[in-house]
């Protein structure tokens, strides 16, 4: 490790902080194009129904409208998460399979006449009987989301390690829990948009609220039936996405599909409302969990049942219950294992991924269960996670092999907070206000390497002024990794900062990526980045070592200056070395290339669970406190303090952001947050009715990360705000426990429910 | 989302306002209610008629006799602001952050919140998700989604300026096309959730009086919501308690509670069973429980009506010991 950079851990402000701040950013939605049409798209008002017919002849005679297509306009590809079991048409083909899903969509002059339009599309349905409960789909007799999956199994898994049986025998205590988590929505605020060009001469541009391009990039293709050199993605800025702006979808179809159609740019750009009750959701899920322990508070086996709500759709559900089941076997120690889980198809909206995927589920059931075995057992809270703690350079039985961890010194940090909180805490005034302290650990992937492609690049382009152009195939869909990765390019080449210009996402020149998921932007794109700036560094240092006659092995670059290693005046300027590169003799075109994927791995086997899912993994140690309202039976956090191994932070004002949207997203699914639906209808499709917390229902975060390098992490760093997700939950039910001695083992919970379950307490 | 299309009208005078109207016209205060229901197709005006251009509709005046007079058109959040509440009805302007959100209290005035729609989860729902429902009886249909075998609406009139209001003994004074009316603000509300209030279409809230309070008397309202923001309450409960320093008697008691139905409720039987009384937890108790039987909730918000008539007990209390903060000090 080197020592003083400039800008490495540097608290600097985000590249695109100004113009956000300012609304000066444009996002999908904000632009148009000469001769632009405006799409809509006409859903499904059934939660289950087969189509019969569909005329659209009135639609198409109104005014002012341009196109109608339907799914019989489409070639019938069906997208999913893995692609030969495909299951969902971007228009909807012989059924629809919940409400909101898309049946046809319309181009026309204006948005409005595109709504009147789809009031005019005669859709002949026949209605089929529904299931909405996951439970209840998995019965013989239920009726079938898709004919191909018997009782509504969309994709199951049996993970096993150890003997779990025979390690439950020796154990000296047992427990089994119930759990419950409800639906929640990702939350991004730029709801889904996207515009479509179709020339000409056959190619497609699009611009679309996509927080991993590439995967509408290829799916594009497949669903048009077209080569890849003939589309042109591009990324505006984006809005938030949090694992719901992954896949592709009817909008981003439909405008691209419309524009073909008509010849003219297509925009469309869906409701707040039909984000919140037609796209994706986070898998509610139900956990039998059943751990067995010493008395000494060694954790010797877990064996967990997850039915998992799929939602209409498969997606990328066949990961989501993979990340729910193995995640049992971190961050603890944990020699037998067993997760069965179920995704389930029901006639509701699709789940996918979300901030965590599908890990905060199963460890809110694990976390939580901790503590009660450690109540029940006399035991420390933190004592039993300490003892129990995984460090580095183990392995899992799943095959996890951990190297850099901070996990042991993040318990014992958040051990330091809680005395410190108990200390602190003000003499109890209200009687009615009871206050209790909790915690939830997490162990998290960083860049996950699965199957596919994985690879990441990125390409720079030094200026003659000494300014940089740094191009990947990242998005930033609001976590800041711009900024971490031009931080990443400006160290290696020893400029600053503000010298580095960050590209977007644009298929047509930038290198080919999988997207922004499983914490991977800075940890795999950050190599990639680092490794293209070593190129071009190595390209100018050959030049500065002829002018400096000095070995090219010797010359540093720090701050804008290229110098001797050892005598500093021996040097010039940055931008003075890059016009002598770029103007003398035959001239350098200076472009440095650089790609990078995590390696070596063992890739998970799906069925088995078994393999090494990423070059290194996060933890930390998550604490809240609240106070619970005995009268009316609120909870509300008061504080809460993120303890983190995120490796060596990038940027640390960056990293803060992440972790305090983590914690307060935490908040709504723990306490508020629930999509509440009637018959298969949301009746809460609005950030009024939905209750995400906002900056006002917000808590003070302390937030301290551990020391921390990761070895193979661009500067040793690792990932920030996802993992800790994970701990959140757990650590605010833990904390309601600590102050009423109740574990609840249903999120959200609601004032209702503190109620009840006081009531029983006292016996009444 | 869009509006849908309407034609826009801005008299300059009360009169003119009133002239303008014509049937599916709609007047516009701040719009933070109205064009909500307009973008989700839930109302849709032919004609919009702004009051925002009504000078004498945005004025706050004061004096002795008749206590605050307050247009229509003042913002919660001039409200909050303005010195002569603030010197004579404090209590009031705590009440604006409770609203709402900063934003829309800048928009929202306090006449449009008097004059606020009543809310059902499912007659707000946006109209697409309503497709295959009957329509409500709030939206001119024949059942009620929420109590099935009843044929009444039981859209919850969710403002939280009037029950305040009511306590206080507020007056509104209505003006319509050839007279105008005072009424006490108790009397201003239907009981019908169709419609909360009983303006006509051609009727215009043109003054909101808030007599001067008593020196020896108390107020409190109370909220509950689930976020410490932006959500309409599940419940308000409005308390007014005029006592007599000498004896520690209530010489006056006035209870509201809102957004348990149609209309803020007065709860008569705790006037009668407060006056002449001493404060006591048992009396609190007992008031707090006859309360609790006006309270109809049901299930047609963010909260189950269990909770909710729960909560009105709960939230007595808290009001009655607020109001009563005051006199703890003398
Ligand atoms: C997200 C959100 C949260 C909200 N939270 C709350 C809350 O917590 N508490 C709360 O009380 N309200 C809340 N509101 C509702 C609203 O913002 C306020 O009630 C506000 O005070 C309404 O005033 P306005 O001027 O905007 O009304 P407008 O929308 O302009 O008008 C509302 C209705 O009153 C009529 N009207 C207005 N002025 C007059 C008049 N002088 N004479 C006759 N009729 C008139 C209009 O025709 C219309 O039908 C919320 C709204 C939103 C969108």
């Amino acid at each position: 490790m080197e020592d003083g950079y400039v800008n490495i851990g540097k608290r600097l402000p985000r590249v695109d902080g100004i113009i956000k701040a300012t609304g000066e950013a444009k996002y999908a939605a904000d632009l148009s194009m000469p001769g632009m049409l405006h799409g809509k798209i006409l859903r499904s008002p059934y939660p289950h129904a087969r189509i019969i017919n569909i005329d659209a002849d009135k639609a198409k005679r109104l005014p002012g409208v341009r196109a109608v297509v339907t799914g019989n306009d489409t070639i019938g590809f069906k997208a999913g998460g893995i692609s030969a079991r495909g299951d969902e048409p971007y228009l909807a083909l012989e059924k629809v399979r919940f409400i909101g899903d898309g049946v046809a969509a319309v181009a026309a002059i204006d948005e409005e006449t595109a709504e009147e339009a789809l009031e005019l599309i005669e859709v002949e349905y026949q209605e089929l009987p529904a299931v909405v409960d996951p439970v209840a789909a998995m019965n013989e007799d239920s009726p079938l989301v898709h004919e191909h999956a018997p009782r509504n199994i969309s994709y199951k898994t049996d993970l096993s390690y150890g003997d779990v049986d025979k390690a439950f025998k020796k154990c000296d205590y047992v427990r089994e829990d119930h759990f419950e988590t409800a639906s929640i929505r990702h939350g991004f605020i730029e709801p889904h948009a996207a515009l479509a060009s179709w020339d000409l001469s056959g190619k497609l541009s699009f611009w679309g609220s996509k927080q991993s391009p590439y995967f509408t990039y290829r799916n594009m293709a497949k669903a048009l039936g077209i080569t890849l050199s003939r589309i042109r993605i591009v990324q505006p800025f984006i809005g938030g996405g949090f694992g719901g702006k992954n896949e592709m979808f009817d909008v981003d179809f439909s405008s691209a599909l419309l524009s073909r159609k008509t010849g003219k740019p297509v925009r469309i750009v869906v409701s707040q409302e039909e984000v919140l009750f037609a796209y994706r959701q986070r898998h509610p899920t139900i956990i039998d969990i059943k751990t067995g322990l010493k008395k000494d508070g060694t954790i010797m086996a877990v064996d967990a049942h997850i039915i998992a709500d799929g939602g209409a759709y498969l997606s990328i559900g066949a990961m989501s219950l993979y990340l729910m089941c193995s995640f049992l076997c971190l961050p603890y120690r944990l020699p037998n294992m067993r997760a069965r889980g179920y995704r389930v198809y029901t006639n509701t909206q699709p789940s996918c991924a979300m901030r965590g995927h599908g890990v905060p589920q199963s460890r809110f059931a694990a976390e939580v269960q901790l503590d009660m075995a450690a109540g029940e057992m006399g035991l420390d809270p933190m004592e039993i996670r300490l003892k129990n703690a995984l460090g580095p350079h183990e392995t899992t039985p799943n095959g996890f092999v951990i190297t850099s961890c901070g996990f042991e010194e993040s318990i014992i940090e958040g051990k330091k907070v809680i005395e410190k909180w108990r200390k602190d805490r003000p003499k109890d005034g209200d009687p009615n206000i009871k206050r209790g302290i909790g915690v939830g650990c997490y162990g998290f992937v960083v860049g996950p390497r699965v199957a596919g492609h994985n690879t990441a690049g990125a390409v720079i382009k030094v200026h003659e002024d000494g300014g940089v152009s740094l191009m990947t195939g990242s998005t930033d869909s609001g976590q800041g990794s711009d900024t971490a990765l031009s931080q990443i390019a400006a160290e290696v080449l020893g400029v600053r900062l503000e010298d580095v210009r960050y590209g977007m996402v644009d298929s047509d020149i930038t290198p080919v990526d999988p997207g922004t998921y499983g914490s991977r932007v800075t940890f795999i794109t950050g190599n990639a980045v680092r490794v293209a700036a070593e190129d071009v560094k190595n390209q100018l240092a050959e030049v500065a070592a002829k002018t400096l006659e000095a070995n090219p092995r010797d010359i540093r670059f720090k701050d804008r200056r290229v110098y001797v290693a050892g005598s500093p005046e021996r040097g010039i300027s940055f931008p003075r070395l890059v016009k002598i590169a770029q103007y003398s003799g035959a001239g350098k075109t200076l472009l440095g290339r650089g790609y990078w994927a995590p390696e070596g791995l063992k890739v998970v086997n799906l069925e088995t669970g078994r393999g090494n899912m990423s070059a290194t993994y996060s933890f930390g140690t998550q604490v809240s406190e609240v106070e619970v309202n005995t009268e009316t039976g609120r909870s509300k956090v008061i504080r809460m303090a993120m303890l983190h191994d995120c490796g060596t932070p990038i940027n640390e004002m960056a990293m803060e952001g992440q972790l305090e949207g983590s914690a307060i997203g935490g908040i709504g699914h723990t306490l508020t947050e629930e999509i509440i639906r009637k018959d298969g209808r949301t009746m809460n499709p609005s950030f009024l009715e939905y209750r995400m917390p906002t900056a006002l229902d917000a808590c003070n975060v302390e937030i301290l990360h551990t020391d921390t390098y990761d070895d193979v992490g661009p500067f040793g760093a690792k990932e920030s705000g996802e993992g800790i997700q994970v701990s959140v939950v757990p650590s605010i039910v833990n904390a309601i426990y600590d102050a009423v001695g109740i574990p609840f083992k249903k999120i959200p919970i609601t004032p209702l429910m503190v109620l009840d379950a006081l009531k029983d307490k006292s016996g009444k | 989302m869009s509006l849908p299309k309407f034609e826009f009208v801005a008299p300059k005078t009360v009169a003119g306002a009133i002239s303008l109207q014509k049937d599916n016209a709609k007047f516009i205060a701040g719009g933070t209610d109205l064009l909500v229901a307009m973008k989700r197709r839930i109302s849709s005006p032919s004609v919009i008629i702004d009051l925002n251009k009504i000078s004498n509709l945005k004025r706050i005046k004061w004096n002795k006799k008749d206590g605050l007079r307050i247009g229509p058109l003042i913002t919660l959040t001039q409200l909050k602001e303005n010195p002569l509440v603030g010197k004579h009805l404090p209590g009031l302007s705590q009440i604006v952050p409770l609203i709402s959100a900063p934003q829309l209290q800048n928009m929202g005035t306090i006449g449009g919140n008097l004059c606020l729609d009543a809310r059902c989860y499912y007659y707000n729902q946006p109209v697409f998700l309503k497709k295959k429902r009957e329509p409500c009886l709030k939206a001119g249909g024949q059942v009620c989604h929420v109590v099935k075998s009843g044929n009444r609406c039981h859209a919850v009139y969710s403002g939280d300026m009037a029950a305040p209001l009511m306590a206080l003994g507020t007056r509104v004074k209505i003006t319509g096309y050839s007279k105008t009316k005072e009424l006490a603000l108790r009397k201003f509300f239907s009981g019908s959730g169709i419609k909360p209030n009983i303006l006509k279409s051609d009727e215009l809230l043109t003054d909101i009086i808030v007599p001067p309070q008593p020196e020896s008397s108390g107020f409190s309202y109370r909220k509950l919501r689930l976020r410490d923001t932006l959500d309409f309450p599940l419940l308000g409960v409005a308390v007014f308690i005029d006592l007599d320093e000498k004896d520690g008697r209530c010489k006056d008691f006035c209870l509201i509670l809102s957004a348990v139905g149609p209309s803020p409720v007065v709860v008569e039987a705790a006037t009668k069973m407060m006056r002449g009384k001493r404060m006591t937890p048992k009396l609190m108790d007992r008031v707090a429980r006859e309360a609790q039987k006006k309270a109809h909730p049901v299930d047609n918000a963010a909260s189950s009506p269990g909770y909710r008539r729960e909560m009105v007990r709960v939230l007595i209390k808290k009001a009655i010991r607020e109001a009563l903060i005051p006199f703890s000090k003398v």
